[in-house]
């Protein structure tokens, strides 16, 4: 009991402590307004050894005792620059009637590994590819 | 006697004659045999593939840089609770519209066009445009914030031999 107690901590601990990061991202505007957005940061589980495709540096801005995960989600917004580069997936519709104009884009950045290194006040990230 | 002289000498001149200019002329061209053979050469598919690929980058080489640059706008939405906010959602909106539009020039839109005339007047318009696409290493270079609308500036360069590799349809 013991045993795995201990060994589900580590395994907790080594996830959350991991530097290697699942990125995802989609948006839907309707008439150039955004309406929808689904944002998703998550540590890797399993261990991918790829390679570095492209680097980012991002001024971030957070307390140094939060963990990683954390920290890259205060910041999303600052980083989600870097990610629009490695691939964004587009599907739009725009409906013309007589009367009206219905134009809808969805934008998804495909999912994508990276490695982030913080910094006092920067963050480098190092995108993965394979 | 003088018969066996007669037939020696007529036989004599009837083989001069029938030789003719026999030793004189040029010598006749010897026969040669021409032999036609089908010389069946294998090809692996690797060396074809190759000499494609060399025919194809012959031709592109020296094609220049393509350069797409687009403009994207993007609004706020209404509740959005301060003003910090309002730009930065303008400006996700601004970035998937100049995304959007990438990706007409690039892969093209699909249009699909209805209208309904009833008694010799247009009673109903409708204009379906679809745009499905992926793209890659575009960059943000300009932004610009004014009276509510958010503008951003996104350019995609690519070399002409990618350019033909990807969009030569």
């Amino acid at each position: 009991m013991e045993r795995n107690l201990l060994l589900l901590v580590l395994i907790i601990s080594n996830i959350l402590s991991s530097d290697t990061f699942w990125f995802s991202y989609r948006s839907v505007t309707l008439d150039k307004a955004l309406i929808y957005e689904e944002k998703n940061i998550a540590p890797l589980v399993v261990p991918f050894t790829g390679k570095v495709a492209s680097k980012c540096k991002v001024l971030v801005s957070s307390k140094k005792y939060d963990s990683k995960l954390t920290r890259l989600n205060k910041n999303f917004f600052k980083i989600l620059p870097c990610f629009y580069k490695v691939g964004s997936k587009i599907t739009s519709q725009s409906t013309s009637t007589l009367h009206s104009i219905k134009d809808e884009v969805e934008l998804i950045i495909v999912p994508t590994r990276f490695i982030v290194d913080f910094k006092d006040d920067f963050a480098n990230i190092s995108i993965l590819m394979q | 006697m003088s018969k066996f002289m007669v037939l020696v000498i007529s036989s004599v001149g009837a083989l001069i004659l029938l030789s003719g200019c026999n030793g004189v002329g040029t010598q006749p061209a010897p026969k040669t045999k021409i032999i036609r053979q089908v010389v069946v050469q294998k090809v692996s598919d690797k060396q074809i593939a190759k000499v494609i690929k060399n025919e194809r980058l012959d031709q592109i080489k020296n094609m220049p840089e393509k350069e797409f640059v687009v403009y994207g706008q993007g609004i706020a939405p209404m509740n959005t609770i301060s003003p910090a906010q309002a730009i930065a959602l303008a400006k996700r909106a601004a970035v998937t519209d100049a995304y959007r539009q990438l990706g007409e020039k690039l892969f093209g839109i699909k249009v699909n066009a209805k209208e309904t005339v009833k008694d010799a007047a247009l009673k109903d318009s409708r204009i379906v445009t679809q745009v499905n696409g992926l793209v890659k290493n575009a960059n943000v270079t300009e932004n610009t914030y004014k009276d509510g609308l958010y503008t951003v500036r996104m350019e995609l360069k690519m070399s002409g031999a990618r350019w033909k590799e990807i969009f030569s349809y």
